[in-house]
């Protein structure tokens, strides 16, 4: 149950993300990890890992897509830049950028609905 | 506690954003950067979409835009107007960030971007008048320039007006600024910035103190006026036919001057370019053939970009800058041109002696006048914004004073540069793009006052030229060479050489004209001449080639293009080798003499002896003229003598007290340089073959095309490449060589052309057509360059097709 809710606030998170960015500039993944994990409630860690995953993926897929279309041309430039070795580690780190706005959002979206809207079983 | 604990997160999470949305050193903003939707990521993949159909505010009709394979757009406007309003949103679509860029750099503007690291840089540019010169352009202006500029900024404008942030150039979103507005003075300015690059060499200072510490005549030895009068541009020997215009002769008294400053570092010595013309006679088919290479430093985005300008008799195809809306050189369907660098002394430098320290007014005609100070509010990144107070005197700004590279306590030197002028450069492009025969190419080039060119010209029709052009101030003997006196108004420039007295001539009896920066006229031209330096070799090496071809093909043009040859080493290393008669060698250093001897002269890729030549060279001159540098590290400036000038004193004067090698006891002649730079080659190779295995000339070149911001990946790097900056034909050097290349056929049925750029028509670092012309440029092949008589011409050719229409 508890990971099915996670798979659910991941795929929500992406999906409300992607819409978001088509709108906003980038730090809308902020609001979507925010916004699902308020409203979609549970304890513990998962709210940091939906973000964190929601937004990471999102960004993942969509970055690994774009440098195999591209033929990795700007992509292997911008690692080298980064003084990375590969075009791939590229993508990791931009996952991992994305994945650590989106985990602070998700954090802090169910902490706020903890503080106004304690949940009732506790 | 709850509280507390979104508190805390929420705080992390907002730092982060803010981290992440913020430039910090050298890291641009990750988030924003990194965001695979507006991103970097946008511009690998958005790199060539082209839109198809746009409506554009002020065009009057459609525009029709074809693209060739090349990514060179062919422009189809109806009317002049909405030409160069296209134009301007072309050049924008692919190099915004460059034209942008350049500008900024004329304006003395990089700081904004880079921060205090180019400070010194700015100011130098601010201080010897760049944007004080675009004003004076810009103001000054013919109106139907004027309403052409403004159209071109209307293109650039509306393409600015479209960009978010996922759509900015790459290089905004790595330094994290965003465009500014285009305007007329830009366009200015970028004329400027190419003035700079070509016209603004000279070595009055250096001349100054040389001549003050050593004497006028070891001056005249080491620095003659011009090094060869062989091969000039323009030979008519006995033959101008002109009275030439005189003025008054004004004693020179700054004899015991010398100027204690730092320079501002001169246009890179190797700028220059080849241009020649061959006449139908000496044709293999007939029709005229012409060539041009402009060498500069090689940066990527490719300085040029290739487009096709077709509206009303405007129908021209070539190389154009970006921030100006016509092509600069190339070929209508009737006529070709092309040009090189017109070195002469173009600037001269006033010494001025201010009252006092505050240098509100100088000596002038005998009492103090006010200077005009204009303050120079210098932006910079992170930090405040500094300013700087610049005197404008009669003759033009103070460049080095007290608070600027010199130690003049209360005196100052001012610039006086033909580029402080108003110019009609933008009319003769205008009127050349329309060019229709020889006539039309001498009334354009009326126009022409700066930078100074040998524009070489051929037409459909069978006529091939050669004009020195430019606004060249009239001086007497040795007048300009030194700083000058800035107590008197009379040193000032009071007249210029009439334009109809320039060098010149048609269709030669020799069949072909050609240029190379050499001494642009034989020795009976009536005017004084003298620039920084005149190139010596590729000039007479051109000419050899072109006198023993009575038969030119287009092959042989590529060839000739490609000509790794140096007479420089031809002239200097069977001297060098004479010279080491007598020493004792052993035999690893008589056998690389043995293989010198074989060498036969030509730089090209594979060759071993052209880098022990090199080096052995570069050593041998380093440490003949080692007074020169001890000189300038002790903060007295003096210039280097030429390569040419170097092996003559070596044959001519193998014991001149030059030749002494000051940090040894023992007195050194030629012959003892000759030989310890000799064994210092022999280590250096060996040091280098131990690093790096073994060594040829294009792995010792090591060509690479650099990016405008230095940053190594975005540049292409360890290029193969034969040839040799400066003296040699082929002239691609490490960083600097041909910046495109162009041959042009003049076929009576349709004009033919080929060529490539070190890079590509994109300034897209993700796009395919950023550096694809570069194994191309190296190697030797050419692509054709197609002038479409219609926009259904060459659908073969045809990749992406785009139409603006009026909004």
């Amino acid at each position: 149950m508890r990971t099915f809710k996670v798979l659910v606030k991941i795929v929500f998170t992406a999906a409300l993300a992607y819409l978001l960015q088509n709108v906003f500039a980038w730090w809308a993944v902020v609001l979507a990890a925010g916004l699902i994990n308020f409203i979609i409630y549970s304890k513990g860690p998962s709210s940091f890992i939906s973000g964190f995953l929601g937004i990471g993926l999102l960004w993942f897929f969509t970055a690994l897509l774009t440098d195999i279309n591209t033929d990795s041309i700007l992509t292997h430039k911008v690692a080298a830049i980064f003084s990375l070795p590969s075009a791939t580690l590229l993508v990791v780190m931009t996952a991992i950028i994305g994945g650590l706005a989106g985990g602070f959002g998700g954090l802090s979206g169910s902490q706020l609905r903890n503080w106004i809207m304690p949940p009732r079983w506790e | 506690m709850k509280v507390f604990r979104f508190i805390i997160s929420f705080s992390i999470t907002i730092g982060l954003v803010i981290a992440l949305n913020m430039k910090i050193g050298p890291v641009p903003p990750l988030g924003r950067f990194l965001d695979p939707f507006d991103g970097f990521w946008a511009n690998a993949r958005n790199a060539d979409n082209i839109p198809s159909q746009l409506a554009v505010p002020g065009l009057q009709n459609a525009v029709k835009i074809q693209y060739d394979d090349l990514l060179v757009p062919h422009i189809f406007a109806e009317s002049e107007q909405d030409l160069y309003l296209a134009t301007g949103y072309v050049h924008a679509f692919h190099r915004l960030w460059q034209m942008e860029f350049q500008t900024h750099a004329a304006a003395g503007r990089l700081s904004e971007i880079a921060g205090e690291i180019t400070l010194d840089m700015d100011r130098g540019m601010r201080r010897k008048g760049m944007v004080y010169g675009a004003e004076n352009f810009i103001d000054n202006i013919d109106p139907e320039s004027e309403q052409i500029l403004k159209q071109y900024a209307l293109g650039v404008n509306y393409l600015i007006d479209q960009l978010d942030y996922e759509d900015y150039p790459f290089e905004y979103k790595l330094l994290d600024y965003k465009p500014e507005p285009w305007t007329i003075l830009k366009s200015g300015l970028l004329y400027k910035y190419m003035s700079d690059m070509l016209n603004s060499r000279e070595r009055d200072i250096e001349n100054t103190n040389f001549r003050s510490i050593y004497g006028k005549e070891l001056l005249d030895l080491i620095y003659p006026d011009v090094d060869n009068y062989e091969d000039p541009v323009v030979e008519r020997i006995n033959d101008w036919d002109f009275e030439p215009i005189k003025k008054e002769k004004i004693p020179d008294n700054m004899d015991n001057e010398v100027a204690q400053l730092k320079p501002l570092p001169g246009a890179n010595i190797n700028n220059g370019s080849n241009n020649w013309a061959v006449g139908p006679n000496r044709s293999a088919t007939g029709n005229p053939i012409l060539c041009n290479d402009m060498h500069l430093t090689l940066y990527m985005p490719s300085l040029w970009f290739y487009n096709q300008l077709k509206a009303g008799d405007i129908n021209a195809f070539g190389h154009s800058l970006l921030g100006i809306p016509f092509v600069i050189t190339g070929f209508t369907d009737s006529v070709a041109w092309g040009n090189t660098n017109a070195q002469r002394d173009l600037v001269d430098w006033y010494k001025i002696e201010y009252e006092n320290e505050s240098r509100n007014r100088y000596l002038l005609d005998g009492e103090y006048v006010s200077v005009t100070k204009k303050i120079e509010e210098i932006r910079v990144r992170d930090q405040e914004t500094y300013y700087d107070t610049v005197a404008y005197t009669i003759f033009g700004p103070v460049t080095y004073d007290q608070t600027y590279r010199a130690n003049s306590g209360k005196n100052g030197y001012a610039r006086r540069w033909i580029d402080h002028d108003p110019s009609g450069g933008l009319k003769m492009f205008y009127q050349i793009n329309k060019a229709q025969n020889f006539h039309d190419y001498m009334k354009a080039l009326d126009n022409f006052t700066s930078p100074a060119q040998n524009i070489v010209f051929a037409s459909a029709s069978g006529d091939i030229a050669h004009r020195v052009q430019g606004k060249y101030p009239l001086n007497n003997f040795e007048e300009g060479k030194f700083i000058k006196d800035g107590t008197k108004s009379s040193n000032n420039w009071t007249a210029f050489i009439p334009n109809e007295h320039n060098a010149f001539w048609k269709n030669p009896e020799r069949g072909f004209v050609s240029s190379a920066n050499q001494h642009p006229v034989d020795s009976t031209y009536s005017y004084y001449l003298t620039a920084n330096s005149y190139e010596a070799y590729r000039n007479r090496r051109i000419n050899d080639v072109l006198r023993a071809d009575s038969s030119v093909t287009i092959q042989d043009m590529k060839n000739l293009h490609y000509d790794n040859f140096s007479m420089k080493a031809s002239e200097s290393l069977p001297h060098m080798i004479d010279m080491l008669n007598g020493a004792r060698l052993n035999a690893m250093e008589m056998d690389i003499i043995e293989k010198l001897k074989e060498w036969d002269y030509y730089f090209n890729a594979d060759t071993k002896m052209g880098v022990y030549y090199d080096i052995w060279f570069s050593n041998l001159y380093r440490s003949i003229w080692d007074e020169i540098k001890e000189s300038n590290d002790n903060g007295v400036a003096m210039a280097y003598p030429t390569n040419y000038t170097t092996i003559r004193l070596m044959k001519d004067f193998p014991d001149h007290p030059f030749f002494d090698n000051k940090a040894t006891d023992t007195i050194e002649s030629a012959k003892d340089l000759v030989l310890l730079s000799f064994r210092e080659m022999i280590m250096k190779m060996s040091e280098l073959e131990d690093e790096n295995g073994s060594i040829d000339w294009a792995t010792y070149k090591s060509t690479f095309v650099g990016h405008q911001l230095r940053i190594k990946p975005l540049g292409s790097n360890n290029i193969r490449a034969g040839g040799r900056g400066g003296d040699v034909v082929n002239a691609s050097g490490t960083n600097h060589g041909p910046s495109e290349r162009i041959i042009v056929e003049l076929d009576p049925r349709g004009v033919k052309a080929w060529g490539h750029l070190p890079g590509g028509q994109s300034g897209n670092p993700g796009s395919r057509y950023y550096d694809n012309m570069i194994d191309a440029w190296a190697n030797g092949e050419y692509f054709d360059l197609l002038l479409f008589k219609s926009p259904d011409d060459h659908p073969d050719k045809v990749i992406f097709s785009q139409t603006l229409t009026p909004k």
